[in-house]
């Protein structure tokens, strides 16, 4: 480990905007972090071609508020990670209140960027909004139309009769 | 060097070429080795159509959602919001997500509303993802070990504890579980699911609900059409039914049915054994059809478990 490396990071998004960002702060992505260790040179910039600078400030403030969080192990199963925090913290539920695009764009950035507690929080966010909803809300959560059939959609419900009222 | 040999070999070097873009782009034949073990996403793309191994593993969301990785992301949704022709956002999980994440949020849900999404819409029914999905519940209820549940975690109650003392995950006695108290199953360990083709094609949902019935309370019929088939197993084929009695006396429903029939007719088993015995002994040499019939009586007098005198004329 290099000792002389600068604290200070820059990340550049798609759409070419340029983030100074604080060492530890950046490598909650292991994405970045495992960059860094691989860069030789202190003046580098980061290029984050999937990530737009909208969704990267909203991620990089979730970074900051858990900079000092342990690192989880770097080959740490996601879901070894995900049964200890079973819940949702009560400022990343804040956090993660944001319209559903937004909600998408931090899962998939999170994922591109490997920042496992981030992505799990979006992830539980959508199961959540799912959870004990009907069909008719469901659809109406994610802009879906109903393409059954009066019958098939019926057909479906016996089907699945064994699964509802337990 | 001259100006032909040149040609020469620059022609030679495209066929060269051309020959190994043509080899790159025949499948893998079935077999061959290392067909069927890991593969990388792109080896599994270009061998998908060209194979017919069952055995094969296959990705999920093959023909549910672009399979090339988007530029950008938001190059990417604008390009689907235009493809959908949709007023409005595509919000649908299923198709803004990538499949490993798309899992990862369904394997969050309760089997409730996990079914209930089979009825949303057509593209979500048949989804390649959610019977994943549903592959994956099942094998953490018949395979809790290789669903990697580290053995001892109890969080989740009774179903969960089961698998510290038995490989087998279900106790037919367990009347607990339900459908509210499943553990989540872990997320699987690669970001490619890993199932064969002939496994991607079945219909999971049925499959874990058959699993789920073998434990299922209230499927009472069932069960106890079970017991006493084994107990009539047992008498029939023995010709000493104490030990078929003492198993379904440990029954928690019928026991005291079982014991009504084991003091039928006054008959200890053992005197039971040695009426048996007599008989044999009667019949002489010739048994055969005797015998078979007499053994079908015992077996049907058992099974039908009601004290009927009547059924007692033996041939003896």
């Amino acid at each position: 480990m290099s000792t002389e490396k600068k604290d200070t990071v820059i990340l550049q998004t798609s759409d070419e905007e340029q983030f100074t960002v604080e060492k530890k702060v950046a490598e909650r992505s292991s994405l970045i972090k495992s960059m860094l260790e691989d860069l030789p040179t202190q003046e580098a910039i980061i290029p984050l071609p999937n990530v737009s600078s909208s969704v990267l400030s909203k991620v990089l403030e979730y970074c900051d508020h858990h900079k000092n969080d342990p690192l989880p192990p770097p080959d740490a199963d996601a879901d070894d990670s995900r049964r200890k925090t079973s819940d949702i913290g009560e400022w990343d539920a804040k956090f993660i209140q944001v319209d559903q695009e937004m909600l998408f764009e931090i899962i998939l950035a999170s994922n591109y960027l490997d920042i496992k507690p981030l992505l799990d929080v979006g992830c539980k966010t959508v199961a959540n909004m799912i959870k004990g909803k009907t069909p008719e809300q469901i659809r109406t959560l994610f802009n879906i139309t109903n393409d059954f059939t009066a019958e098939e959609e019926e057909q479906i419900r016996k089907e699945n009769e064994w699964a509802e009222d337990r | 060097m001259s100006t032909t040999s040149l040609l020469h070999t620059a022609l030679q070097n495209l066929h060269v070429n051309q020959q190994i873009l043509q080899q790159s782009h025949t499948p893998i034949p079935p077999g061959s080795p290392g067909s069927e073990t890991h593969r990388t996403g792109s080896e599994l793309a270009s061998s998908y159509d060209g194979s017919d191994d069952e055995e094969e593993l296959v990705g999920v969301g093959q023909g549910t959602r672009p399979a090339t990785p988007l530029p950008g992301l938001r190059g990417g949704l604008s390009l689907r919001r235009e493809i959908s022709g949709q007023s409005g956002k595509i919000k649908d999980p299923l198709r803004t997500l990538p499949t490993h994440l798309a899992v990862r949020v369904f394997l969050q849900l309760d089997i409730r509303t996990l079914a209930r999404c089979n009825r949303v819409c057509k593209r979500w029914n048949k989804s390649s993802t959610l019977n994943y999905v549903w592959f994956l519940q099942n094998r953490a209820l018949t395979l809790p070990h290789l669903s990697g549940y580290p053995p001892g975690s109890n969080a989740s109650g009774k179903i969960r504890r089961l698998d510290t003392d038995t490989p087998e995950f279900f106790d037919p006695y367990d009347k607990t579980p339900r459908l509210s108290s499943l553990p989540t199953p872990a997320l699987p360990n690669s970001q490619t699911p890993v199932w064969s083709k002939l496994e991607s094609k079945k219909q999971w949902k049925t499959v874990f609900h058959g699993t789920l019935k073998r434990s299922d309370p209230n499927a009472e019929e069932e069960i106890d059409s079970r017991r006493v088939d084994i107990a009539s197993l047992h008498s029939s084929g023995r010709a000493t039914p104490s030990g078929g009695h003492a198993h379904a006396g440990s029954g928690s429903g019928g026991a005291a049915k079982w014991v009504g029939v084991g003091d039928e007719g006054g008959m200890t088993p053992t005197e039971r054994k040695l009426a048996a015995r007599e008989g044999y002994k009667a019949m002489g040499g010739r048994k055969s059809r005797s015998k078979r019939k007499m053994g079908g009586e015992m077996g049907a007098r058992d099974k039908g478990g009601a004290v009927d005198d009547g059924r007692f004329d033996a041939p003896w």
